[in-house]
């Protein structure tokens, strides 16, 4: 027995060895410990053995068959490896190739500005507004007491239609339009940004025909002159992620009182190069004019001027986008190059 | 406005340094835009907002350091002149009006060959004039120095008196420097000084040729007054005439210190050209003459609207300081100075008060009140979500002007229309319409692309297109070239309608709706008419789709193919919230069938054949090819559509597919006129 035993795994340890595949393999498995195996057929025998030799004859087979066992899991796994080993290589590929399909397109740094600004008030509980971009005189100018022979209503500042109506020239009439919806609804506070595309009859190196304004409006009780200070000083270190400093001035504009424009300090030289070209060696940038809302614009909206006070402000956004992203010529914007737009 | 440092320094005792000075008047509103050495001088340019009437002189300036800088004024010392001559002449107010106060005088036997001194000389040029003659040289000076401009007359070349009167529609004058003939003409709304024969100046804004100062002058007429703000301001506007004279009368000059400002004139003058002085011939009319404003002030609301605690003492210098009057009470009665236009309100004198305490030492706080800004509609798309999604099918998003020429409009758009909105003073010919579409720009944007070597294009705009209907705002795409970038593998396919399509259709697809859009065969003028889709919603049409019009790619020689898209951005945004509905257990089953048909049935028409006839048990078709070709005749298609069946709560039986695959067969060859291809 002992001999057929050896005989039998010997061979079927020489088969195994000799597989190319798991097919093969497996065949090995069928014929030695399948149902109709030999290993198998012998453990059948062992009933003719005499009975003390019986449980010896049997540990042999079981040795003998796991020892079958564990080679054909070995060489299964063997030949399972060599066939991943070889797909390895044959799958090789440079990474470094480009990947294939299609592109992104990019936003226009205009609307980049534009959301970051609407993101920034829209935490301190501003909404958005909107409005036509052509509009009538009473509310680009009339209603913001601009009076008749104030020099931007010439024809060299604004953009007229023959009907009499204009480009508006700032987005403060929805501002306007805003206040009177809301003063008749009865719905105040009013906080309100208005961002859009205005006009103006300039065209040159820094000035555009049309170009992007934001304004906002704060309109409740007790809104101070503080209180822009703060909303404004928020909102330039949040735009530009920076701990800025901003000097406010006086000055004049015929729809607040008091006004004044904001001047930010130079971020390209921090006030520290005199020959900076950005701030001109001044260290300031002026970015933005401001005031608290005149009783005439609030009276001309229906808003009591002695239970409410607000603030407003106005803002270029391409300007912002300039100092942003370092864009140098204000004409770029509205070229529609793709060059220059796929880097933002 | 150019002021001389050192002339400044003379009419105030200014401590600050020349570097402090110019802080000073910039961080109290008066900008100072350049500082430049002239000479031993330092001229400052301030950059004067139009409120300041009060500050377009020297005089002005030092003023206003009294109140900012707490500067100790060493006024002028004007004595009134005696009259040496008892001359007048007569000065009539026809139109009080427009000038409600009239000072002049007569001087006679002045030498007008004396030389203007050079301190005089100096200081005008550092102020940015030229001396020109003495007399001329000393209107200028004193308009410099008290802001008060004058004008001086040849007393020889007048007659019989000054009016101030209505110009008539026929007159017309030579100004000033003006040529024989170059005559200016007049219209009844401008104020002239005129003599009794005709106009002698425009008032305010500019003198006459013929009755000017000349060298062989020696009998003149000075004038000082007082003209209407308004009225010189729409003059000098329409008549084109922007003089330093017209500058100041149309923000507001004291009227009442023409006399004061005569007085300096002569005493000036007698030093220089030397003459018989006349008495001062004042005319006013009370009734227009405008009254300085009293305002009704609480010290309270200035601490209330700047958000700090003012206290009263400091109000009170702070107003008194810059010229006012103030009568302390429960409210306070503050009447401004003669020179203040700009103050009228409260809030006027708040802003006073504000930038003499200096803007920056205010300070800066966050309002408390919280405001809830209502969360954003999930039914309702934000233009934002457009955007990201048009960005993330690579297309680039440009921004280009509203405004277009006449003949790329009319590529668009052929019809007259008088609703066009077209500008009356645009920059330039090429911007004089408001744009109807967006698709000219964007073409204008593609030959710009074209031109710098790019060869494909995918690009959108949001914007307003100014149609008759009034202004509705649109998402507008161009596409041209390949569909990707040039790459190493893969097909390098030029973009088509249908790639463009599929774009669209993920717009459309953000909506949580896409079913309820829909791509009809339309026509476009601008379009290829066997290429033009219609876009609706809901059977409302919202905008169109296809390839331009061959004409018109020829015309505007663009090198190929060119696919426009343009929506109402509206439409676009409704959304509905999603609804879950709930997935079959049970298998699908999937038969391809073929059809061939003629080439003029739609694609769509065959569907809603098929999913009429089959109810719940069609749950997707796919069209997974057309063919035309080899095989098929002429004029004919072949579509094949991969049906996919499913009955949500059992496994379907093998008959009812065989059925239910009949009746689609036969309802597609019966209403299509279509066979089952083999």
């Amino acid at each position: 027995m002992n001999e057929q035993l050896d005989n039998i795994l010997n061979k079927a340890l020489g088969e195994t060895d000799k597989a190319t595949d798991l097919q093969a393999l497996d065949q090995v498995r069928v014929n030695y410990l399948g149902k109709k195996g030999q290993l198998t057929s012998l453990l059948k025998q062992l009933g003719k053995l005499p009975a003390e030799e019986r449980p010896a004859a049997g540990q042999l087979v079981n040795e003998a068959k796991e020892k079958l066992d564990f080679a054909l899991a070995k060489a299964r796994a063997a030949l399972k490896n060599k066939e991943i080993a070889e797909k390895l290589s044959s799958e090789s590929i440079d990474v470094t190739l480009p990947g294939t399909g299609q592109a992104t397109g990019t936003l226009h740094p205009v609307t980049k500005t534009q959301r970051r600004i609407e993101s920034i008030f829209a935490n301190l509980g501003f909404s958005v507004a909107e409005g036509p971009e052509i509009e009538d005189q009473q509310h680009n100018f009339d209603d913001l007491n601009i009076p008749e022979h104030h020099p931007a209503r010439e024809m060299q500042d604004t953009f007229y239609l023959k009907d009499g109506r204009v480009l508006r020239t700032h987005t403060s009439p929805v501002q306007i339009r805003t206040m009177r919806k809301i003063a008749k609804a009865g719905q105040l506070p009013i906080r309100i940004i208005a961002p859009g595309r205005v006009y103006r009859h300039d065209f040159d190196a820094t000035h555009a025909p049309m170009f992007n304004q934001v304004e906002g409006l704060l309109v409740d009780e007790d809104v101070t002159f503080s209180q822009l200070k703060g909303v404004i000083n928020h909102f330039l270190g949040a735009f530009f992620e920076s701990d800025l400093e901003t000097r406010f001035r006086p000055s004049f504009f015929p729809f607040t009182e008091p006004s004044a424009e904001v001047d930010m300090s130079c971020l390209i030289c921090g006030a520290k190069d005199d020959a900076c070209r950005v701030c001109k060696g001044s260290g300031w940038l002026e970015v933005l004019g401001c005031g608290m809302v005149h009783p005439n614009v609030l009276k001309n909206v229906g808003i009591d001027n002695e239970k409410y006070s607000g603030f407003a402000f106005g803002v270029g956004m391409d300007r912002l986008a300039m100092l942003r992203y370092g864009i140098n010529d204000l004409r770029l914007m509205f070229e529609g190059d793709v060059r220059f737009l796929r880097q933002f | 406005m150019k002021i001389s440092e050192s002339w400044l320094r003379e009419l105030a005792d200014i401590t600050l340094t020349s570097e402090q000075l110019v802080s000073k008047l910039t961080m109290a509103g008066l900008e100072v835009d350049g500082v430049e050495a002239h000479g031993h001088d330092i001229v400052i340019d301030i950059d004067l907002t139009p409120n300041r009437a009060d500050c377009i002189s020297m005089q002005g300036i030092a003023r206003e350091l009294k109140a900012i800088a707490n500067s100790t004024l060493k006024p002028i010392v004007i004595e009134p002149i005696k009259a040496t001559i008892k001359e007048t002449f007569p000065v009539k107010l026809l139109a009080p009006e427009a000038c409600a106060h009239y000072v002049g005088r007569v001087i006679k036997d002045i030498n007008p060959q004396a030389a203007t001194p050079d301190w005089m000389v100096q200081r005008l040029e550092t102020c940015g004039l030229q001396s020109i003659s003495p007399v001329v040289d000393v209107t200028n000076y004193v308009m410099l120095e008290l802001g008060q401009p004058m004008h001086a007359f040849d007393l020889d070349k007048l007659q019989g008196g000054i009016e101030l009167r209505w110009a008539n529609s026929n007159e017309s004058l030579r100004l000033i420097d003006a040529v024989e003939n170059d005559n200016t003409q007049l219209a009844k709304r401008h104020l002239v000084i005129a003599d009794k024969h005709a106009a002698l100046a425009v008032a305010g804004i500019k003198g006459g040729e013929l009755s000017k100062v000349t060298d062989a002058t020696a009998n003149i007429f000075l004038e000082s007054a007082y003209f209407n703000p308004a009225n010189v301001a729409v003059t000098s506007r329409k008549l084109g005439i922007h003089s330093d004279s017209a500058y100041r009368f149309a923000r507001g000059v004291d009227p009442q210190r023409q006399v004061e400002a005569i007085e300096r004139a002569t005493a000036l003058l007698l030093e220089i050209t030397g003459g018989e002085v006349g008495p001062v011939i004042d005319v006013s009319d009370e009734k227009h003459l405008p009254k300085p404003a009293t305002i009704s002030f609480r010290p309270a609301r200035a601490s209330q609207l700047l958000g700090v605690d003012v206290e009263e003492k400091t109000a009170k210098i702070i107003l008194e300081n810059l010229g006012m009057q103030v009568k302390v009470g429960e409210v306070w009665q503050v009447t401004a100075p003669s020179y203040r236009f700009d103050m009228l309100l409260e809030e006027d004198l708040i802003e006073e008060i504000a930038r003499v305490i200096g803007y920056d030492e205010l300070p800066a706080v966050l309002p408390e009140k919280l405001s809830l800004v209502p969360v954003h509609a999930e039914r309702q798309l934000t233009v934002d979500h457009l955007r990201d999604q048009l960005v993330s099918r690579a297309y680039q998003e440009v921004m280009t002007y509203s405004f277009i020429d006449e003949v790329s409009q009319k590529h668009f758009f052929p019809e007259k229309d008088e609703h066009t909105a077209r500008l009356v003073n645009p920059v330039s010919s090429e911007m004089a319409e408001m744009r109807k579409t967006i698709w000219p720009s964007l073409v204008k944007s593609l030959q710009h692309n074209l031109n710098r070597q790019v060869e494909s294009l995918r690009i959108f705009e949001l914007g307003a297109a100014f149609t008759s209907g009034g202004e509705v705002s649109v998402l507008s795409g161009l596409v041209y070239g390949k569909v990707t970038p040039e790459q190493w593998r893969g097909e390098k396919a030029n973009a088509d309608f249908y790639t463009v399509k599929s774009d669209l259709v993920s717009l459309f697809a953000l909506s949580k709706s896409a079913e309820s859009f829909v791509f009809r065969q339309g026509g476009h003028v601008a379009l290829h008419p066997g290429q033009t889709a219609e876009i609706c919603r809901n059977e409302k049409k919202i905008g169109y789709f296809g390839s331009l019009h061959p004409a018109l790619v020829q015309e505007l020689e663009l090198p190929g193919e060119v696919f426009l898209f343009e929506l109402e951005v509206k439409e676009l945004l409704q959304a509905t919230v999603s609804q879950y509905k709930p997935l079959s257990k049970f298998p699908s089953i999937r038969r391809d069938l073929a059809f061939i048909v003629d080439e003029a049935v739609e694609y769509e028409a065959i569907v809603q054949t098929m999913k009429s006839v089959s109810d719940d048990l069609l749950t997707e078709i796919k069209l997974f090819d057309v063919y035309q070709g080899k095989g098929i005749q002429l004029g004919q298609k072949s579509m094949a559509f991969g049906l996919i069946l499913q009955a949500f709560s059992r496994t379907l039986k093998e008959k009812e597919v065989a059925a239910l695959l009949t009746q689609i067969v036969n309802a597609v060859q019966d209403e299509h006129g279509a066979t089952l291809r083999n």
